[in-house]
């Protein structure tokens, strides 16, 4: 049971991290940014990259290197088109996500590449009856201690607090003398630090990064942030939380004759919730226009 | 007297709307003035055009005699151009407390010294009791002054408020433009567009009628309250 506890502890918020960093650029752009997977893929291959050094050397250089192209992703692909319409936008983040997988696979291949990085978190550890592989915990304590930075972030700093009503009302905390420029640009370097997170701790459970890695979970983190409430970013974060629960929920007490069709129950409960609350746990007012 | 703002010839189009046509306006130092007309008549749109939200096709906006025109949002408020929105806008999820911090950096920015947050939690002092609560939790009188609060933390040159006495029940509406008064008094400059002629005539020094986009008639508040049909002015000729 404990196992269990833990599977869905740590795969809920691994996916609470990644739907936190699509939800606070949607917050403030209004754009679901799909190349945000791109920016977790790129994180990984600097990991591959970077193998072989101090892992904290490791660690520094995906943080450094993905937040940067975070960065260079809102000057060069999305400040042009920010005043457009939001359709143009996600258009342009498709482009983005398939201009960095191509020029990924152009550089490294189609296929997956094993990544040592992690390798000494795979040993089990023993509590009590429970045999738990030393990434869940890693990745459990990494998320509670990000999590914990972030909410300092937004509630304790300037910049956060400017973060937070640029998400809520973009327009009036202009109005107010919030620098859009800068917030937006806080907001992009943020999500990119999040996608590092991310990719570190993906490639340290599965080992492999492939041009690919990124598609699965952007999809995850929209389905999150859509459960959680577009705009809020507690929703997000427990939206990708309990998705990740239910997958380990569903894996555990699916008979095994129909395991196969577990993300199918996944996402029919993504669906009932959705039916209940067709704004999201916390839906917000997010949606209104953006000028 | 000096002219704190001079609109000229201010055309705006909204949409395929042309929503301003040839608007001109000042509002002198300590003044206040009013723009009031019916629904549609583009008064929302002079004060978003004003505050960079909107750009206008032509014209000339100008503070103190800069123009102000193709500069974004931040960079008037920081130049001493506040708003408090139709409805109020108060950012919910923040805090009484926040709201007002986003405001006091512009403040502080513009040579406000520590003393402006106490004076102006003197002026509203319901705020002071729920600086840690969030700002969605506020009534809409609550609301209200802490977004008039807001913008005088900003320590604007010129006040602009579009509707505040939108949504707010009959009691209250008086409060608004008693509090409007005060800071006339204070020698706060003022611009407020509202649809509640009477009220606004009443405390304002100056008005503009605005019809269709244009304005109809301008001068002496007390004057035009006194001698003009405002039913006509609202609805036309015939009425409505």
């Amino acid at each position: 049971m404990l196992q269990h506890i833990l599977d869905a502890t740590s795969t809920g918020s691994l996916y609470a991290v990644v739907a936190l960093g699509i939800a606070l650029v949607f917050g403030v752009m209004k754009l679901v940014n799909f190349a945000y997977g791109e920016l977790l893929m790129v994180g990984g291959f600097i990991i591959l990259l970077t193998e072989g050094l101090p892992w904290p050397i490791v660690v520094l250089c995906t943080l450094v290197g993905v937040a940067a192209l975070a960065f260079l992703m809102e000057r060069i692909a999305f400040r042009p088109v920010r005043e457009a319409d939001p359709t143009t936008m996600l258009i342009t983040s498709f482009a983005v996500a398939i201009l960095i997988q191509n020029v990924m696979v152009w550089i490294s291949g189609r296929r997956a590449k094993g990544v040592s990085f992690g390798n000494a978190l795979a040993e089990p550890v023993h509590i009590g009856s429970a045999s738990v592989p030393i990434v869940e915990l890693v990745t459990i304590g990494v998320i509670v201690a990000v999590l914990i930075g972030f909410v300092f972030l937004l509630q304790k700093t300037e910049t956060g607090v400017q973060m937070r009503a640029a998400a809520e009302d973009f327009r009036m905390a202009r109005l107010l003398g919030v620098n859009a420029n800068w917030v937006i640009v806080a907001t992009f370097v943020a999500s990119g630090l999040l996608a590092a997170v991310a990719s570190l701790l993906l490639l340290a459970t599965t080992g492999a990064v492939s041009p690919y890695i990124g598609l699965t979970p952007v999809l995850i983190g929209f389905v999150a942030t859509v459960i959680g409430g577009m705009g809020s970013l507690v929703g997000a974060a427990v939206g990708g939380f309990l998705l990740g629960v239910a997958t380990v929920v569903f894996q555990v007490a699916l008979p095994d004759s129909i395991q196969s069709y577990r993300d199918a129950f996944v996402y029919s409960s993504v669906i009932l919730v959705l039916l209940i609350r067709p704004n999201g746990l916390f839906g917000s007012k997010a949606l209104e226009e953006r000028v | 007297m000096t002219s704190v703002l001079q609109v000229e010839s201010l055309t705006v189009n909204y949409g395929s709307v042309r929503a301003l046509r040839g608007v001109s306006l000042e509002v002198k130092e300590g003044q206040m003035a009013t723009v009031i007309g019916p629904n549609g008549a583009g008064k929302s749109t002079l004060l978003w055009t004003i505050c960079g939200v909107l750009s206008p096709e032509g014209g000339r906006i100008a503070l103190r005699g800069d123009s102000v025109v193709g500069l974004t949002p931040e960079a008037i408020v920081g130049k001493g151009i506040a708003i408090v929105p139709e409805g109020r806008h108060v950012l919910p999820s923040l805090t009484v407390g926040e709201n007002l911090q986003l405001a006091r950096t512009v403040g502080r920015k513009r040579g406000a010294g520590e003393d402006l947050l106490d004076r102006t939690l003197q002026r509203f002092p319901v705020l002071s009791d729920r600086l840690s609560s969030p700002a969605g939790q506020l009534s809409g009188g609550e609301a209200q002054q802490l977004a008039i609060a807001r913008a005088l933390l900003m320590k604007p040159d010129i006040l602009l408020l579009d509707e505040p006495s939108f949504g707010l029940a009959p009691l209250l509406v008086e409060g608004v433009f008693e509090e409007l008064s005060s800071l006339r008094e204070d020698g706060m400059t003022i611009l407020v567009v509202e649809q509640n002629a009477g009220e606004a005539l009443e405390v304002a020094d100056t008005a503009y009628i605005l019809s269709g986009g244009e304005v109809e008639t301008s001068g002496d508040a007390q004057q035009i309250l006194e001698e003009t049909d405002l039913t006509t002015a609202y609805f036309g000729k015939e009425g409505a």
